[in-house]
């Protein structure tokens, strides 16, 4: 089974909504096995393998924001369906009126060897056109967080190991796990040269990561915040990438998610190319 | 060594710091709350949602003839377009939209000298729809609409609903080349990969070219010793076309099936009054279009056939093949080869016209900045054209952006001459709001 890996989160199981750990009692799981004995890779099949929700709905706001302090603002809907076989989810762009219209659709699919798809509508063409699917490392319109932090990566594509048993982030333990893809191949489709993640001990949950990225000199660092159980998923309702480039902050951006909605009866019909054109 | 110890102290502190320092990139950036809410509000509640833009174009043409003929003065154009849209959302199943936009040309040649004034103002409907869902997964769009179906950057293959402007060959900007046309659409979405489309259009019209006399207009030239030129409508304006969409294991395929009035009008005959009779054929049209990714590449193809019921034209044959390239970050390459086939001889060309597009795009800055070069081989004849634009999104409300165009191709070639001394660049502004 492949696995979709979600380290920084993936969207809507993770990447504009949350930074998802199981459900509850998902705290008292983690207490059960000791924390100090748990090795990288188990924990991060843990983070990969939470339950986020069989279907998900949420309005969210991307800011950008450049290194001269100047943002540009846009606001989102977003729906995901996770039907056992494929994830699928679609983003609705609403604000500004440059990008209204736009949409982006893709499917996770749970099968070996089936490549993930994706699919794009701009209002300037008034048509629907397939993604090149592994142009992961790519920039998320527009945005610091790539294509890969969208989609989720491969649990299996990466090896891992314990950096620090312990660091405190907002006054909570954490384990300090870093994160190397397998092959070079790996590293180019995602843009990863390797990278550290902080994961909550108490939920198995992703707050903080610092990843080197294949662009040259350039360094991310992803955080997320406002940390809320909703309908009984923990979702980090501000989630915030920031690129520096030798150590100076060239760019950042910041998602901002409200009226999250979990397990929500969701029609199947919004994940066609005809309702990408239709909109919402 | 107090002094020495200070600095080793001083070292020690920064090396302390420094990794410290990193870890300053985790705080959160400060944003305002207060406009992401109001816009959360404005996207969320409002029944009826307005937005447009206005933008500025001046022209500065960059051909040799033109500055021969006007000694200093190389102004092009220029023009003001104003654009406003309108979304409705009556009901969880209903929304519309209308949208129109006015152009005005301030500035015009007369062969003696400049002129400044409102050379002329156009207006126009863009889209008037209502967009209705239906149970079953069926979509239901009735009113003015664009319908784009092909893939294709130099050739209409299965793209054959809605005509396109070509007032500005090479210039027109992407959001403006189609245009809308009064039809129903209904889709349906069978299963979760496959849709059935159906449209029934009428009055559609033809591709919208130049006004006589003006630069781009490609039509005049066709007179030849003609008195002048008529253009006839259509005996049936009614057109009907089919569409089926499949996606499978990482294949877009589509089907079509079309009686339309081509958006291409061709000269017929001669009237008995000497006008030159253009008139857009009566075509059946079937095609198949495929899109797969592969890895990094994206392969689009279409293929069509198109058959003449009436006047004096080829049946034809038409095909695309083009590649995309997402391999390196921030670059989009693409490729594509087109070429129709005259099947029976009946035109006054060769059997078979190649043509081909070349476009490579770079985005920066977070795509706050995209330029982009196209070169494009012009079917029929050996025209070509190189066209590069270039957007940078001063903020969400303001962008400025460039247009350069240029034209190479023989003087004798008839379908290239109007083309030909248009050379020119653009500056563009443009204001959201």
């Amino acid at each position: 089974m492949k696995c979709s890996f979600k380290p920084v989160s993936s969207i809507l199981s993770g990447l504009f909504l949350c930074v998802f750990v199981q459900t509850l009692p998902s705290p008292s799981r983690a207490q059960a096995s000791d924390p100090e004995a748990e090795d990288a890779s188990s924990i991060m099949r843990k983070v990969d393998q939470r339950y986020t929700g069989d279907s998900q709905i949420a309005d969210s706001t991307l800011v950008l924001i450049d290194k001269r302090g100047r943002s540009r603002t846009r606001a989102l809907k977003l729906f995901s369906l996770d039907s056992g076989n494929v994830e699928r989810s679609i983003i609705f762009f609403l604000e500004p009126s440059d990008v209204r219209g736009t949409s982006y659709m893709s499917f996770d699919w749970e099968e070996q060897g089936k490549q993930d798809e994706s699919w794009l509508y701009l209002p300037a063409l008034k048509q629907v056109r397939r993604v090149a699917s592994s142009d992961d490392s790519e920039s998320f319109m527009g945005s610091d967080f790539t294509y890969a932090d969208i989609n989720g990566l491969e649990y299996d594509e990466f090896n891992y190991e314990m950096i620090r048993i312990s660091d405190t982030v907002d006054g909570h333990d954490c384990w300090v796990i870093g994160l190397k893809p397998k092959t070079r191949d790996i590293s180019d489709r995602t843009g990863i040269v390797d990278a550290e993640y902080w994961v909550r001990k108490d939920l198995y949950l992703t707050v903080q990561a610092k990843i080197n990225s294949t662009e040259r000199s350039r360094v991310k660092y992803f955080s997320a915040g406002d940390i809320e159980n909703i309908d009984g998923v923990w979702t980090a309702k501000t989630l915030q990438m920031i690129t520096t480039r030798n150590g100076k902050k060239e760019h950042a951006s910041v998602i901002k998610t409200d009226n999250v909605r979990f397990n929500e009866s969701i029609d199947e019909s919004i994940f066609s190319t005809q309702a990408m054109q239709r909109g919402i | 060594m107090p002094a020495i110890s200070v600095l080793l102290a001083a070292l020690a502190l920064c090396c302390i710091c420094s990794p410290a320092r990193a870890d300053d990139f985790f705080k959160p950036v400060e944003i305002e709350d207060q406009s992401i809410e109001a816009d959360d509000n404005t996207a969320e509640t409002s029944a009826m949602n307005l937005a447009g833009f206005i933008q500025q174009r001046l022209g500065v043409s960059a051909d040799d003839h033109v500055r021969d003929d006007r000694s200093s003065d190389r102004l092009a154009s220029a023009k003001t377009q104003l654009f406003l849209e309108a979304d409705g959302d009556w009901g969880p199943s209903i929304g519309s939209r209308i949208s129109a936009r006015g152009e005005a040309q301030w500035y015009v040649w007369d062969g003696a000298g400049q002129q400044w004034d409102a050379h002329y103002v156009d207006y126009d409907v863009r889209d008037a729809f209502v967009d209705i869902e239906l149970p079953g997964g069926a979509w239901l769009r009735m009113g003015q609409q664009p319908l784009v179906w092909g893939t294709s950057e130099g050739i209409r293959v299965t793209d054959i609903l809605s005509p396109t402007d070509q007032r500005e060959i090479g210039i027109t900007q992407v959001r403006d080349i189609k245009e809308p046309i009064p039809a129903i659409m209904m889709s349906n979405q069978i299963s979760q990969s496959l849709a059935i489309t159906k449209v029934i259009a009428t009055g559609a019209g033809a591709d919208r070219q130049a006004r006589t006399g003006e630069p781009f207009d490609i039509i005049s030239p066709l007179k030849a010793g003609a008195s002048s030129l008529k253009f006839e409508r259509p005996d049936n304006e009614w057109e009907y076309a089919l569409k089926l969409d499949l996606h499978l294991n990482g294949v877009d395929f589509s089907l079509i099936g079309a009686r339309i009035n081509a958006n291409e009008r061709v000269a017929e005959h001669i009237s008995p009054g000497g006008a030159l009779v253009l008139r857009q054929p009566r075509q059946t049209v079937y095609g198949t279009r495929i899109s797969k990714a592969i890895g990094s590449v994206l392969v689009n193809s279409e293929v069509a056939w198109r058959t003449n019921s009436d006047g004096p034209q080829s049946d034809q044959v038409r095909g695309a093949l083009s590649v995309e390239f997402f391999g390196f970050n921030d670059w989009h390459l693409t490729a594509e080869l087109n070429a129709i086939n005259f099947r029976d001889g009946k035109a006054d060309h060769a059997d078979s016209e190649l043509g081909a597009v070349l476009g490579i795009q770079n985005a920066m800055f977070n795509q706050r900045l995209v330029q982009r070069l196209t070169l494009l081989k012009l079917l029929y004849g050996n025209g070509s054209i190189a066209r590069y634009d270039l957007t940078y999104d001063y903020s969400d409300s303001l962008k400025v952006g460039v247009i350069a165009a240029g034209y190479a191709g023989a003087d004798s070639d008839a379908a290239f001459s109007s083309l030909q001394d248009n050379d020119a660049v653009f500056v563009l502004t443009t204001y959201y709001f």
